[in-house]
């Protein structure tokens, strides 16, 4: 009997649409796309895949994937709930079937036109998700940014955090965004001035604190370390792979726990990930962070250990996330700057720094700390090099 | 009448009593008949104890903010949104009836009532009297 996943698969290939306001072409096209390109990127046929993950809130279902690609049999298709919370738990499922026999080769994907179809951040004018959203949104809490600020407030409040460290994460993940040529602010530099003069949305939330809205896709493949040897590329183990809730747990506003500025979610996995993996934050050479709202790096640097409950604001500053700063942080640009793929698109980054293929590479990355969707049942992963 | 439209809640045969409450201009909370614990928003079972038995209670309206935002984005002007910490003990997201400069963390607040449409009452805090 199994006692941990650690080491027990791995993610052998990769594979991205472009991230645009307007795909053109339809949801199931773009899965398609993506999941094509991976196996291409792995050497392994699609027609070998006998496990697909799915978002739940992913509008292609796997059946007509298999359809597609004229799959003769998968054995293994779960999907996993809460929006961006899937990103790493999609991995984590993949890899757990992978450990015990139960697929070969698994398929891990988001596809979504969220900027030219349904855009999140309007989710008060549309279905809103979940019932209990009608204990906010209908008070003039009007999208998630808007929860997020009100945790945002707390943390200020409570630590002293400053409005210029949000400032740090944006400008840190657009300088990425600018040397990446797949972002979509590839073209787009932003300064301090910039965010700080930037249109307010909900205090103290201004635009630049805000994700991209992106339509495209993105896909893992994960196999067996013994398979992974006979593939195209260097397998990247997955070392670690949690999912968690924290005490209260509700979608995007936890608001009745002891500590609102405390991404409780993360706090109480990222013990059982760090066991899992044997390693610590001081042995990760780059993170991925689930980086919807600029606020949220700033807590998961307290949930993960990276620094005192309180500290976030402080560590960020004089460029600290960026490429040649301590904690080198989502060099790709993230959803911030890069791409909104619900956090898929920041594995596939993660993937590339242990490859060392990255067009913003960390030198010598041997670690990389990946997570999922924050305020909401997430999860969190800790790639490793052969 | 609200000047503002607001969405509307979906009432359901949890949180019926609820809504029915604050059209009445009463703020009821669900209190366990077993612990005696408030929670917030409504559900099936007291989250403390498990117990399935519960009774709606007045609150006393009185609260503190907890926290906040001012949403700017999608409304005619800036507009103060609280989380409130009843005196009860859950928390709450309501509007706030203040100018958005004058909301503080710590400020005392207390339980007003809007109407938002023909069918729809909800609830809005106010700076406390005392």
């Amino acid at each position: 009997m199994a006692d941990s996943l650690k080491d027990k698969a791995c993610i052998v290939g990769i594979g991205e649409t472009e991230y645009s306001k307007n795909s053109g072409r339809s949801e199931m096209r773009l899965a398609l796309e993506a999941i094509k390109a991976a196996c291409e990127d792995a050497g392994i046929s699609p027609k070998e895949l006998d496990g697909i993950v799915r978002f739940s809130v992913d509008s292609n279902q796997v059946d007509e994937i298999a359809r597609n690609f004229g799959i003769e049999n998968l054995r293994f298709f779960p999907e996993v709930f809460f929006g961006g919370g899937a990103g790493c738990g999609i991995v984590q499922m993949a890899a757990m079937a992978v450990a015990l026999g139960k697929a070969k080769y698994v398929a891990c994907f988001r596809a979504l036109n969220e900027r030219s179809g349904f855009r999140y951040g309007q989710m008060a004018s549309a279905m809103p998700m979940a019932g209990h959203f009608q204990y906010s949104i209908p008070f003039g809490l009007m999208a998630p940014g808007s929860m997020v600020a009100v945790m945002a407030i707390r943390h200020i409040h409570l630590y002293g955090t400053k409005t210029t460290d949000l400032g740090e994460v944006a400008v840190a993940f657009r300088r990425h965004a600018n040397m990446n040529p797949k972002a979509m602010m590839h073209d787009r530099p932003l300064t301090l001035e910039d965010h700080a003069n930037a249109r307010m949305i909900a205090y103290p939330l201004r635009l630049f604190d805000y994700c991209q809205e992106t339509d495209g896709a993105a896909a893992l493949i994960v196999t067996s370390p013994e398979r992974a040897k006979d593939l195209k590329q260097k397998p990247v183990y997955i070392m670690a792979a949690e999912q968690g809730t924290g005490s209260w747990i509700e979608m995007m506003t936890s608001y009745q726990r002891e500590n609102i500025a405390d991404l409780e979610e993360y706090t109480r996995l990222a013990p059982h990930l760090w066991k899992e993996a044997g390693i610590g934050p001081e042995d990760i050479d780059c993170a991925q962070f689930y980086d919807a709202f600029t606020p949220l790096v700033i807590m998961q640097l307290e949930s993960f250990g990276f620094c005192k409950f309180g500290e976030g604001g402080p560590f960020v500053r004089d460029g600290a996330l960026q490429i040649d700063g301590r904690l080198p942080c989502n060099t790709s640009g993230g959803c911030l700057s890069e791409a909104y793929i619900h956090g898929v698109n920041q594995i596939v980054e993660g993937v590339r720094q242990i490859r060392g293929t990255s067009p913003v590479q960390v030198p010598d990355c041997k670690h990389v700390l990946v997570t999922a969707g924050s305020g909401i049942p997430t999860g969190a992963l800790i790639l490793r090099s052969p | 009448m609200s000047e503002v439209p607001r969405l509307a809640p979906w009432p359901g045969p949890i949180n019926q009593e609820y809504y029915d409450g604050l059209k009445r201009h009463e703020l009821l909370l669900q209190k366990c008949k077993d612990c005696g614990k408030f929670r917030f928003w409504p559900i099936e079972m007291c989250p403390y104890c498990n117990s399935f038995e519960y009774e709606w209670t007045k609150c006393s309206g009185k609260g503190t903010v907890h926290s906040y935002t001012i949403q700017h984005a999608t409304m005619p002007y800036p507009w103060p949104v609280l989380l409130v910490e009843l005196e009860e003990g859950p928390r709450l997201i309501t509007h706030g009836l203040m100018e958005p400069e004058e909301v503080y963390i710590g400020m005392p607040v207390e339980v007003d009532f809007e109407k938002i449409d023909d069918n729809t009452t909800l609830h809005a805090f106010k700076k406390a009297e005392s």
